[in-house]
């Protein structure tokens, strides 16, 4: 025999019996274990794989603290001490056979487990048992052995090494647990857990170990092996926790370079200088992330990130009241909320026009003395005007100025109602009712229906039946008067027309329904006169608002906005009344439009803020401009 | 001019706080048979373990077969023979066990010579330790530091705790290879009987050091006062004259 045969050997020898103990413990555990488990564990492997596995730790824990020790106990380790070959040999023969034994017991207890589940519920057992597994296996009952070998040597007794090692394990790992627990969405790479658990762990082992036993046994007892050994194993762990500390501070700071960045909203501030960008970041593209609050100043592209993670931007509440398909992104941010996205934390109001925090809020209310700015704000910007051009908008209520240019306000009694613009007048959602407020009127009104179609115009209202029966059936177009619920034909319209935008002259832009059927065109309602719109712009085949939602860019207006699309492709096209032509800017499908003027757009898609112009320029990058990087 | 086949200078050890040997001196030639006498818990089996590399010295220097036993470790080790004060191996080896362990650690094993020296002295083969009587067990242990045919032969008081019958066996055994090979011999003992049976050189260790260190002569015939405990050095010179008597 060589060495290392007499030395396994030797090792078989002394840890017979307990060799014995398990190899009969193996199959009468799972036997028993076979009949007390759910019967649910069987059918999917569960139990294969749990009992092979541990019946390779069980070992390595047992034999682990018992290799050594009790030949220190026994005061047998002097004999191999003082041989030649001395500790080491032997330190190396007995890891080898540690992993030999834990490893015969793993595929002892994968037989038993894979021979009860065939036995007990006839169920085949399909997982694997690739190379790979058997060697992480083997390393994982290394380090196992190793940390146990090095516990044992700090113990007074061997018996407390298997609970020693499992606290210093679990001391160990709760760095991790704690920081993996607290932000779910740092994830170790498997690049970092082949590092982390099959280098560091069983390398860092075998080093403590090493150093730990050959302290005790040149006779400096347990006290110094613990010191040396707990101080290499502080110094070697510390690089690990450290990694995964900076892996959690990295995902406090907003990264908008990296992949896994996305954007999850913007709000443009009055006068446009300053975007607030709400976006989180998530590994593999889910959902659970952090949330980051930027703001971007577009006219430099600098950007800074403000408040810490986990915060976001939303519109103050008499702002941000809910616009059911509506583009509230279009909204003038006179203030804005910054503060947890849960919302369950006090938020800073920032002015949205300076980027100042002017005060802090808990009921999301408007503060005093602001109400007027974000009114004038409002009054420029709103879709929602009156036949002779004066601006309504919506607060807390319905507000308008007078001719006399007082202001006035129509209550909806209920706050945060959800509503849409529909020409002149708004559409109220109260639960599954509708209602209509008509601004001529300046009054709220029940609709002819719950399957009719309405279109606000000043004088009537133009409403269509829709039935989603066996048939889609569209009826004709009526117009219809609120107040005595008096219906008449519209004979100028055909009922496949959709009412895409109402123009401040009364005339309306229609799409027939179905490309087949005509282009868009602009119709006079008193004479019937349509004129065709020109969509060269866009290529031939372009449906022009049908199947979107054109009414949420639309108050009345002279040069509305206009969504189209063809085919996969999208565009928002804007309407020269005069010309009767549509200019378009391409509208991805992943952007959502952030603010509108005259000849652009700025829109928003995962990773970018970028400015769309009608006159056919290169769209401009705003956010992130690399060059910029983040002011600090 | 006779080699020096053992060198420690001013080995210090300490455990803990306290020392056990403190400026420790000695030199051995080559082929001399020297007996270590000390008290007990005088530093004897320490300074064994020194010897064989299993313990630092704290200060000194020390040289064993020209080889420093920390850094040359095996090769010291390959050329020294040591006997345990009891036998302290494995109780489930048998005497043939014990030596197919051994084998493959020294390259000068002679299995013919272990066998040979096992029937010589009347050891059992089959039977486990932990069932041969201590006397077995330690002609076992001689039998294992023999042979590998050691350049030094290391006998930590290998006779403590022997009836008189079994270390007369031992100590035949001892005498006997002793007087074959002619090698280098440290024996620890406070058996002043068997130092003045086997002794060429005497070395007493007392407080650490090595107090005295000549032929039995040399130790008991100086005239100026000795650094010998004063027991000590009477048990001496009563056993030299018995012997002389016998």
């Amino acid at each position: 025999m060589n060495l290392a045969m007499t030395f396994a050997w030797r090792e078989f020898r002394e840890s017979r019996s307990i060799l014995l103990v398990c190899a009969v413990l193996v199959p009468v555990a799972c036997v028993g274990l076979a009949f007390a488990l759910p019967r649910e564990m069987f059918a999917n492997g569960d139990f294969v794989s749990r009992f092979s596995a541990a019946c390779v730790i069980l070992p390595a824990l047992v034999l682990g603290s018992e290799l050594f020790m009790s030949e220190l106990r026994g005061q047998r380790l002097a004999v191999i001490g003082r041989l030649p070959f001395g500790i080491g040999r032997a330190f190396w023969v007995k890891l080898g056979f540690l992993v030999a034994v834990c490893l015969g017991l793993g595929a002892l207890g994968l037989a038993v487990s894979v021979f009860a589940c065939a036995v007990v519920d006839g169920i085949v057992f399909t997982g694997f048992w690739s190379p790979l597994l058997f060697a992480a296996t083997a390393i994982v009952a290394l380090g196992l052995g190793a940390w146990t070998m090095a516990v044992a040597a700090w113990v007074p007794r061997g018996s407390f090494a298997i609970v020693g090692t499992l606290l210093l394990l679990g001391t160990v790992s709760l760095p991790y647990t704690l920081a993996w627990y607290n932000n779910p969405w740092v994830r170790p790479s498997l690049t970092e857990v082949v590092v982390l658990g099959f280098v560091l762990f069983p390398v860092l082992g075998l080093i403590v170990a090493w150093l730990s036993v050959l302290a005790y046994a040149r006779g400096h007892g347990a006290g110094r092996a613990l010191l040396l050994g707990g101080i290499v194993a502080l110094f070697g762990f510390s690089p690990g926790w450290a990694w995964v500390h900076g892996n959690v501070q990295e995902w406090d700071r907003a990264r908008p370079f990296e992949k896994d960045f996305f954007i999850s909203n913007a709000l443009i501030g009055t006068g446009e200088h300053y975007a607030y960008v709400s976006a989180y970041r998530a590994r593999d593209g889910g959902r659970v992330g952090r949330w980051y609050a930027l703001i971007v100043d577009l006219e430099s592209g600098e950007w800074k990130q403000v408040g810490g993670a986990d915060t976001c931007f939303s519109p103050i509440s008499a702002l941000g009241r809910r616009r059911y398909s509506s583009l509230e992104c279009c909204m003038p941010h006179e203030l804005l909320l910054q503060g947890r996205y849960d919302g369950k934390r006090r938020a800073e109001i920032i002015d949205g026009r300076t980027t100042k925090i002017i005060g802090t809020t808990a009921d999301r209310s408007v503060p005093i003395g602001r109400l007027d700015a974000i009114r004038r704000a409002l009054a420029d910007r709103s879709a929602l005007r009156f036949a002779d051009g004066r601006p309504a908008w919506v607060l807390d209520d319905i507000e308008s100025l007078t001719a006399d240019g007082e202001l006035r306000a129509y209550p909806l009694g209920t706050k945060d109602v959800p509503y849409r613009n529909l020409g002149h007048g708004l559409e109220i959602r109260r639960g599954k009712d509708k209602l209509y407020f008509d601004l001529a009127r300046w009054q709220l009104f029940e609709g002819p229906g719950r399957k009719f179609r309405c279109v606000i115009l000043p004088e009537f209202w133009l409403v269509q039946e829709r039935r989603s029966g066996f048939r889609y059936l569209r009826g004709p177009w009526q117009l219809y008067d609120p107040e005595t619920r008096n219906m008449a034909r519209c004979t100028t319209l055909d009922e496949k027309d959709s009412v895409l935008a109402v123009l401040d002259d009364g005339r309306v832009v229609v799409q027939p329904v179905g490309v087949r059927f005509g282009g868009p065109a602009i119709v006079d309602l008193a004479t019937g006169k349509r004129v065709s719109i020109d969509c060269s712009a866009m290529g031939d085949s372009v449906a022009v608002g049908v199947g979107l939602d054109v009414f949420r860019l639309q108050g009345p207006g002279s040069k509305p906005w206009l969504p189209c699309a063809s085919g996969a492709q999208r565009w928002l096209a804007r309407l020269d009344v005069a010309a009767a032509q549509l200019s378009a800017i391409p509208w991805p499908e992943s952007a959502r439009v952030v603010s509108i003027a005259d000849d652009r757009v700025i829109l928003a898609d995962e990773h970018t803020l970028y400015v769309g112009y009608l006159d056919g320029r290169e769209p401009k990058l705003l956010f992130p401009l690399r060059e910029k990087g983040a002011k600090q | 001019m006779t080699d020096v086949e053992l060198c420690a200078k001013g080995l210090v050890k300490r455990f803990r706080k306290q020392a056990v040997l403190s400026g420790f001196d000695l030199e051995l030639e080559s082929g001399s048979v020297t007996v270590l006498l000390g008290e007990n818990g005088a530093g004897k089996t320490t300074l064994m373990q020194l010897l064989l590399g299993t313990l630092k010295p704290d200060e000194g220097t020390l040289s064993v077969l020209g080889l420093d036993p920390l850094k040359q470790t095996k090769k010291l080790r390959q050329a020294i023979g040591f006997v345990p004060d009891r036998p302290d191996v494995y109780g489930w080896m048998t005497s043939l066990d014990l030596m197919r362990f051994l084998t493959p650690q020294y390259p000068t094993w002679s299995q013919d010579r272990a066998l040979a020296l096992l029937g010589e002295l009347r050891v059992p083969k089959a039977t486990p330790f932990r069932k041969m009587s201590r006397g077995e067990g330690m002609k076992a242990m001689l039998v294992a530091a023999l042979a590998p045919e050691p350049e030094l032969l290391l006998l930590d008081e290998p006779f403590a705790g022997l009836d008189p019958i079994v270390r007369e066996e031992v100590l035949r055994g001892v005498i006997g290879e002793l007087r074959e090979s002619g090698r280098t011999v440290l024996c620890t003992t406070h058996d002043l009987d068997i130092a003045a049976r086997i002794a060429d050189h005497i070395a007493v260790l007392s407080g650490g050091r090595c107090v005295e260190h000549g032929t039995m002569a040399e130790v008991l015939g100086q005239d100026e006062p000795t650094r010998i405990p004063e027991g000590l050095r009477e048990l001496l010179e009563r056993t030299v004259h018995e012997k002389e008597a016998v």
